[in-house]
């Protein structure tokens, strides 16, 4: 998988926007984990809080 | 118990009412856009009101963008979008904020560093040797191309779009691709998304192209914008494969804490 926090943000918001739960959660998790501390994680968090 | 039951049933249909009722404003069109209100379909103009009841219809290659309290709204494929829908999901998806840190990680893809003297100094030294003509060994497009990512650079949208226009002016069918490419991330980051979808709307990378990874970031971002989801999910799991090679940019988001895009 490739380590890009802008793929792994945008692939969750994509699936958020399709009702896809369960990818949106693991796709911001990732963020969160790989780019802790960033602006996309932080944004990440609030989407996953959001849930 | 029952009582709370009563209070959340109807608070949630106040809410859902709001949200209905709430109308959105028609900013730009481009193509064929109509809205259907229960009274048939009618064309929408710029300055149009859509009512929150309605239904709004798109056809092949056309866009529009609406706005309504705190939100805005854009849509680029075709197909019928209710509008109350589009309100709901539009809230879901984070709205500004969402919008304006991905704004700055597109920025950092292209390397925008904070505007600095020297740096702009650099920027306008570029931009007169491209006024002034074509290096040696350089095609006239590589001169404005190269002029338009050092305004990229600098967080100045409007001077690259006028440099990267020369650049695809001056293109060979080789270099069209990614002039487009650059052009298209200008007029994103200068807030103009429909031209940007424009510019990209044909454009396919090759295999082994460097800017290839960014760009499906750029095209991924802009269909999520105008509510292209599934697009979006498709272009990003096809695009895996070159992302994986790009490791290293796409670590630049990381420091990605610039503040939002200068001159709009």
């Amino acid at each position: 998988m490739p380590n890009a926090p802008a793929y792994y943000f945008l692939l969750g918001l994509a699936y958020r926007g399709i009702g896809d739960a369960s990818n949106e959660k693991q796709n911001l998790t990732m963020v969160t984990q790989i780019a802790a501390g960033s602006d996309l994680a932080q944004a990440a968090g609030k989407l996953l809080a959001d849930m | 118990m029952h009582r709370q039951i009563w209070l959340f049933i109807v608070l949630t249909a106040v809410g859902a009412a709001a949200l209905s009722a709430q109308a959105l404003s028609v900013a730009y069109v481009q193509g064929s856009v109509q809205a259907n209100d229960g009274s048939g379909w009618s064309e929408v103009s710029i300055g149009d009101t859509i009512p929150g009841g309605a239904t709004v219809r798109l056809g092949d290659g056309s866009y529009v963008e609406m706005t309504a309290s705190g939100v805005d709204i854009t849509l680029s494929q075709a197909g019928s979008y209710p509008v109350a829908s589009l309100l709901s999901t539009s809230r879901r998806m984070g709205g500004t904020a969402t919008s304006a840190v991905l704004t700055t990680a597109l920025a950092a893809l292209v390397g925008k560093t904070p505007a600095t003297h020297s740096t702009a100094m650099g920027v306008r030294s570029e931009n007169m040797g491209a006024a002034l003509g074509p290096a040696w060994v350089t095609s006239d497009s590589q001169v404005y191309l190269d002029a338009g990512k050092d305004f990229l650079k600098a967080g100045s949208y409007a001077k690259a779009v006028e440099q990267l226009q020369s650049a695809l002016a001056e293109a060979s069918d080789q270099e069209i691709p990614e002039v487009k490419y650059y052009l298209a991330t200008a007029y994103s980051l200068s807030g103009n998304e429909a031209k940007a979808l424009g510019e990209i709307a044909d454009v396919a990378p090759s295999e082994g192209d460097s800017w290839a990874p960014d760009f499906a970031l750029l095209k991924a971002r802009l269909l999520i914008d105008s509510f292209a989801f599934k697009q979006a999910a498709s272009l990003l799991q096809s695009s895996s494969a070159d992302l994986a090679h790009n490791a290293q940019r796409a670590r630049l988001l990381l420091s990605s804490r610039f503040g939002l895009p200068g001159d709009r």
